[in-house]
């Protein structure tokens, strides 16, 4: 009967006994579901490193076809994929010394980035240019859940659930990381404006 | 009624509000929470303003599209059909072998016990027996033996076919003394039956001979090595021939069976025979 049932309409969990048996159809399903969102998020997780981000999307799938056992069919296995991908971005930032190497790669693409200054109003370009460079400087467990939730679009009881730690931790986090994100921004717009000021004649 | 409409945000999270109220719309208990959170309306309508931004940031950004390559590398970890029949038959006769309820073979006692035992069936079936190897001593050739058994290679090889020596006149050994021990040491003692004439031992026994080797050649009565070299010439050329064509009929059948082992005894005889021709 289930056999009948296209693969695309089973849940994940579903998805992950087939994958049990080695089914390659339940696997493909469940790579076209997250395959994109795994990739986009160690891609933001990681440096922005397209490598890195595929050879970590492709280790992830890798885990989840060699050891379906892991997952729990009790939690969703959304989060269950998300806290997975998590534990693997900590151990790169412990490997590679976390912070440093973000920090001198921004600090060397910031001062060669141009400022193409809109009338008026921030530009999109480059509010998200200043929006990456005030998440890098965050700390890892900040801009993690930042990520899960305006990135990913996560809830707060998946990343809760992703990140081991009770709703109420999310939702603190969430909100100081929003309001050290906009006092970096409201700085950039300080700054931005003293540039336009000073330069009346720019296109 | 009204409290029991659901709201589209969550009054206890502040980031629900930002995204769906102004601070001017906040109700007094909203407010206050809030307040509890930020320094003014100001900090709330920046912070309001950035979330918006973020959300539409996302939704323009989208999500990146993954390498191809990554999928086909997942799929290539997958086994083929085939192989995976193959998989699963092996996996249900091992089931059925070692049932994963049955515990009993997982006590360390019993996995103990029964490695003991296939390690003595195996050196039961490894081991030589002692009857084998005293078996084998006995066709194996003692140390200090000077003759090695005929290989198959050698009984396979056809005999070399004797070469006949020219019969040589009398006046070429007239003055030759023969040795005659050469004759009588050697003994024949693999000959096969039919296959030579019987030598006439009266024609070449030692005393004879001795006897033809020192008499003088040129006696009064006529006797003497002159004479027996005759008897023994004509004797020789009927051997000589008999020999000859019974060893070109013994070439002829080793074509169709295996020919005998040729010991060295054959060729001993062969040197007796050219020692008889020497000696006449």
């Amino acid at each position: 009967m289930a056999d009948r049932i296209p693969y695309s309409t089973l849940s994940d969990a579903r998805l992950m006994q087939a994958l049990a048996q080695q089914d390659q159809k339940a696997f493909a399903v469940l790579y076209d579901r997250y395959g994109k969102l795994m990739y986009t998020y160690f891609h933001k997780m990681l440096w922005k490193d397209k490598e890195r981000a595929r050879d970590f999307t492709q280790d992830l799938f890798a885990k989840v076809i060699r050891r379906p056992d892991l997952y729990d069919p009790s939690r969703p296995f959304k989060t269950w994929l998300y806290s997975v991908a998590h534990n693997m971005c900590k151990n790169e930032y412990a490997k590679h010394g976390v912070r440093q190497i973000a920090h001198q790669e921004l600090r060397s693409t910031g001062s060669t980035m141009t400022l193409p200054v809109a009338q008026g109003e921030m530009d999109r370009e480059l509010f998200r240019q200043k929006l990456t460079e005030a998440l890098d400087e965050l700390d890892e467990v900040k801009r993690t859940t930042f990520e899960l939730r305006f990135t990913q679009e996560l809830s707060i009881l998946e990343i809760a659930e992703a990140m081991e730690c009770s709703e109420g931790t999310v939702k603190s986090r969430l909100f100081y990381t929003l309001k050290e994100l906009n006092r970096k921004l409201r700085m950039f717009e300080g700054i931005l404006g003293i540039i336009i000021l000073l330069i009346p004649q720019w296109p | 009624m009204a409290m029991n409409t659901p709201t589209p945000y969550d009054p206890e999270d502040i980031e629900s509000l930002m995204l769906h109220k102004r601070f001017e719309e906040l109700y007094p208990e909203e407010r206050e929470f809030v307040l509890r959170h930020v320094d003014g309306a100001d900090e709330y309508e920046s912070m309001r303003r950035m979330l918006h931004d973020l959300l539409e940031d996302r939704d323009s950004g989208g999500l990146l599209e993954p390498d191809p390559a990554i999928r086909r590398n997942l799929m290539a970890m997958f086994p083929s059909e085939e192989r995976s029949g193959f998989r699963i038959w092996l996996n249900s006769l091992l089931l059925k072998l070692w049932p994963p309820a049955l515990i009993w073979y997982r006590t360390p006692a019993f996995q103990l016990a029964f490695s003991t035992a296939a390690l003595l069936l195996a050196v039961w079936v490894i081991w030589p027996a002692p009857g084998a190897e005293l078996a084998q001593n006995r066709v194996t050739p003692a140390v200090g033996e000077k003759e090695a058994l005929p290989t198959e290679a050698d009984s396979l090889v056809p005999a070399a076919p004797a070469e006949v020596q020219p019969v040589e006149t009398e006046t070429d050994h007239q003055d030759q003394p023969v040795h005659a021990e050469s004759s009588t040491e050697m003994e024949i003692t693999d000959v096969t039956p039919g296959a030579y004439p019987p030598v006439q031992s009266d024609d070449y026994s030692d005393d004879k001979i001795a006897k033809a080797a020192t008499a003088p050649n040129n006696t009064a009565d006529g006797e003497g090595l002159s004479v027996f070299a005759n008897q023994a010439e004509k004797s020789e050329n009927e051997s000589v021939e008999a020999m000859s064509e019974s060893k070109a009929r013994n070439r002829k059948s080793n074509t169709n069976m295996i020919q005998p082992p040729v010991s060295s005894s054959m060729h001993e005889v062969d040197g007796l025979l050219d020692v008889l021709y020497t000696a006449r």
